[in-house]
């Protein structure tokens, strides 16, 4: 008869973290699987097959990069790599890519996202930087170039810009009409990055997660809000109507970075009005770099910059949640509304339309972003030294 | 403001179908009984020499520093030893050894006394003398809290038990309506307070029921909370029955707090003159055979309560002194009954799979206390004192929900007791 000492409790609840993961995984896949699907249909088996070889090219990229680091640091494979979920990034780079982009890049980009976006940094748990957004950046910044050119329509966040992302109403309903108006792009029936478009579907995610309690409510709702009602004003203010609010939101990765990325908890703070004042900064970013930078859109950008201030996030929010509530609230409160107000205040003075409202190709578009992020890179890099 | 800080507690599948329906056993009376010479962290000084003969009844210890409380024998018999045991605090204490003749002789060492026409500072002696203290698990002497009852308005009965698996209240409840009775009218009495309920789960029907049969008439009322960890926790009690918190002790918010089995067992002290010498005790748990809860002698030995109860069901098992949440796992069954006892979980040892913290949060949205458990964890792994400060560590009761809820299997509860016992030895 033996008895064990274990810290007490000895009572554990029965949802684990990779239960959270498979969830996670599955709506993923059923994203994925709609994306396969559009493009079978919309394009033929060409396309449906290149959408499907991207998913199984990088999630085996992910799963052998994980396996070789594993062996060099001499753990377990398959224990690491189940508790390492590095699937989840694969899947997500590939969904938040363009059907266009280039399987080998794809992987190059992948196995850097998992290697220095997550494991240098001492794996699952320890990284700074959503490794998918991470992975993503790399493959916007450095493999633009390398797009096939199968689709020749921009995407809406592409064709906006060509307005400079403000307009008159019914300049925006021209543009909304070219993806068959926001009914469909609710739907997801439209060319834009392979997961991004299907809102009804990332919804129905949304709140498979939340019922499950494997994510927040509070993260994914207060960034889409938050780009929804900071949009709404400006595009009130502007003329640009209430469209314009729903248009920010459809558009781009807003509704997929907000349910699969914003949501990562290992990159995001731990406490709720941690969360809220991280939602509401990726919200703000989102759009102020849509608005003002070369990037056709921001979400992505804006998730890195938030997981770059979570340590300093949490660390605002330290404390007993009932003792010190006011100060956590107020220190909240003050970080929301100050990046409400320089979001507000970019949308409604800083940005100008443009006079010649023509959509370019996606392609050149991203090269040409590329090409001007070097040149900030190296005027950065001149000033630094 | 569940907005901002998330539920502070949490539905814990309860698992009291084990024993709840099952009729309770009295275990035989023990051949031998150790009586822990200990309440909380206090050592009580033995009133009876080696060789000396007692009776149910005798007064054989006391503690006697800024607190009193009188221990009583619970067989009679010849006291045989002083020895060191491992309480169910794991921590190793002097314990009477009393040898039991079975003969059953009585000593009644107080009087019973009608708590109707005693005055207020003869209630207050009698619950001193008697040796009345909280059963729900803290031991803390009872007379203290009713020492200066003023401007109270509620006294609140606690027979929520929350932990999961115990059945001992319940059971208890159940089996002794009108000595609980005469006890909560005693304390109410005590506690000059303006209204009195008695508080349990909404989901124990039958026990409702018995309730407002008993206390029909009287100024007592019953109250139910949600079947939700740790809602007999004094604190989220108080807060769940008259939404206020307080600082340090309930009656700032105008609450006394006792648990129901002490009113149970101040209620045989007053009708029968007897002291503290039974207690309900569940047995549960997926490590025993047949889970129970049983009437066990206080003193009795826990190996000898499971084999009672069918004995363990693996060779290889966790035995709690207590519910799951709260109790500890003791890693020998030598351990005794104590006073404050009221139950022994007991579980196949399954092992545990952690996985690296993903940050997520939960534990923060769960504790009680409105800690960040996460955040005090990481702030004990590189020893930060002034973070472990600004995060309140002291206040933890060490409830674990933390660790109940933690998807990545992590002992959370654990690093914030190494982070407490660091932060105190960093005071001296």
């Amino acid at each position: 008869m033996k008895l064990n000492f274990k810290p007490a409790p000895n009572y554990r609840s029965k949802q684990s973290t990779t239960g959270i993961m498979i969830d996670l995984t599955l709506c993923l896949l059923a994203v994925a699987l709609f994306s396969v699907v559009y493009y079978f249909k919309a394009y033929g088996s060409a396309l449906g097959t290149r959408v499907l070889i991207n998913l199984v090219a990088t999630v085996a990229a992910a799963l052998v990069t994980e396996a070789l680091w594993f062996k060099a640091v001499k753990k377990d494979i398959k224990e690491g790599i189940m508790s390492s979920y590095g699937w989840v990034t694969a899947l997500i780079i590939t969904l938040i890519s363009s059907v266009n982009a280039n399987v080998y890049a794809l992987i190059i980009s992948t196995v850097l996202a998992i290697l220095f976006g997550k494991l240098v940094f001492g794996g699952f748990g320890q990284n700074i930087f959503n490794p998918a957004a991470f992975g993503e950046a790399i493959l916007m910044s450095t493999f633009a170039a390398t797009s096939a050119d199968l689709l020749s329509g921009a995407t809406p966040t592409v064709t906006y810009k060509g307005f400079g992302w403000i307009s008159t109403a019914d300049q925006l309903s021209g543009v909304i009409a070219q993806y068959g108006g926001l009914g469909k792009m609710f739907l997801g029936m439209y060319d834009s990055t392979m997961g991004s478009t299907c809102a009804l579907l990332i919804l129905a995610c949304l709140a498979v997660l939340i019922i499950r309690k494997d994510i927040d409510w509070q993260t994914p709702v207060f960034y889409i809000g938050g780009v929804f009602v900071i949009s709404l004003i400006v595009g009130l203010v502007r003329g640009a109507g209430i469209q314009y609010a729903l248009f920010n939101v459809l558009a781009g990765g807003v509704l997929f970075g907000g349910v699969f990325m914003t949501t990562d908890p290992v990159t995001s703070p731990v406490s709720i009005p941690g969360k809220i004042l991280f939602a509401i900064g990726a919200a703000s970013f989102t759009l102020i770099i849509r608005w003002k930078s070369n990037l056709s859109d921001g979400v992505l950008y804006s998730i890195l910059l938030m997981n770059m201030l979570t340590p300093m996030i949490d660390r605002l929010m330290d404390g007993s949640q009932i003792k010190d509530s006011g100060k956590l609230i107020r220190n909240m409160l003050i970080g929301s509304c100050a990046f409400i107000a320089v979001a507000l205040l970019v949308g409604i003075v800083a940005i100008q339309p443009k006079k010649s409202a023509a959509a370019e190709p996606e392609t050149t578009v991203i090269a040409a972003e590329a090409l001007e992020t070097d040149a900030v890179y190296d005027t950065a890099w001149a000033d630094a030294h | 403001m569940s907005l901002l800080t998330g539920p502070m507690h949490h539905h814990l599948d309860g698992h009291k179908e084990l024993t709840a329906h099952n009729p309770v056993k009295k275990l035989p009376e023990p051949d031998v009984v150790w009586i822990p010479l200990v309440n909380g962290n206090a050592s009580c000084t033995p009133l009876v020499n080696v060789g000396d003969e007692v009776k149910i009844g005798t007064k054989i210890a006391e503690r006697n520093d800024h607190f009193y409380l009188p221990l009583y024998s619970p067989v009679s018999g010849t006291v045989m030893a002083v020895e060191k045991k491992m309480t169910t605090a794991m921590k190793m204490a002097d314990h009477l050894r009393i040898q039991n003749d079975h003969k059953g002789t009585v000593e009644k060492p107080f009087a019973p006394i009608d708590y109707e026409e005693a005055t207020n500072e003869e209630l207050l002696d009698f619950v001193k003398n008697a040796g009345m203290l909280g059963l729900g698990g803290a031991g803390f002497p009872t007379y203290v809290k009713f020492l200066k009852p003023e401007n109270v308005d509620l006294f609140i009965v606690n027979g929520v038990e929350c932990e999961p698996y115990l059945t001992a209240d319940y059971k208890n409840m159940m089996e002794n309506l009108e000595l609980l009775k005469t006890g909560v009218l005693a304390f109410f009495k005590l506690s000059k307070a303006k209204k009195g309920c008695v508080s349990v789960k909404e989901d124990k029907h039958d026990l409702i029921a018995e309730l407002k049969r008993i206390f029909e008439g009287t100024p007592i009322e019953i109250r139910t909370v949600p079947d939700i960890y740790p809602a007999g926790w004094e604190r989220t009690l108080v807060l769940l029955l008259t939404g206020k918190r307080y600082d340090r002790l309930p009656i700032e918010a105008g609450c006394i707090v006792s648990n129901a089995s002490t009113a149970i067992a101040l209620g045989n002290a007053l009708v029968n003159g007897m002291p503290i010498t039974h207690k309900y005790v569940t047995v549960s748990g997926t490590g025993v055979n047949t889970p129970s809860t049983v009437i066990a002698t206080v003193g009795t030995l826990a190996h000898d309560v499971v084999e009672a109860c069918g004995g363990y069901s693996s060779d290889d098992c966790i035995l709690c002194a207590g519910g799951p949440m709260m109790g500890r796992a003791i890693p020998n069954d030598q351990f005794v009954v104590a006073l404050e006892t009221n139950g022994l979980t007991t579980f196949k040892n399954e092992p545990v799979k952690t996985v690296a913290c993903l940050r997520c949060g939960k534990c923060t949205e769960v504790c009680p206390n409105g800690l960040q458990p996460v955040r005090i964890n990481a702030a004990e792994k590189i020893k930060d004192v002034e973070t472990l400060k600004k995060l309140d560590v002291m206040s933890c009761i060490e409830c674990g929900l933390c660790s109940y809820i933690c998807p990545s299997k992590i002992d959370v509860t654990e690093g914030i007791r190494r982070a407490k016992k660091y932060l105190a030895l960093t005071k001296k």
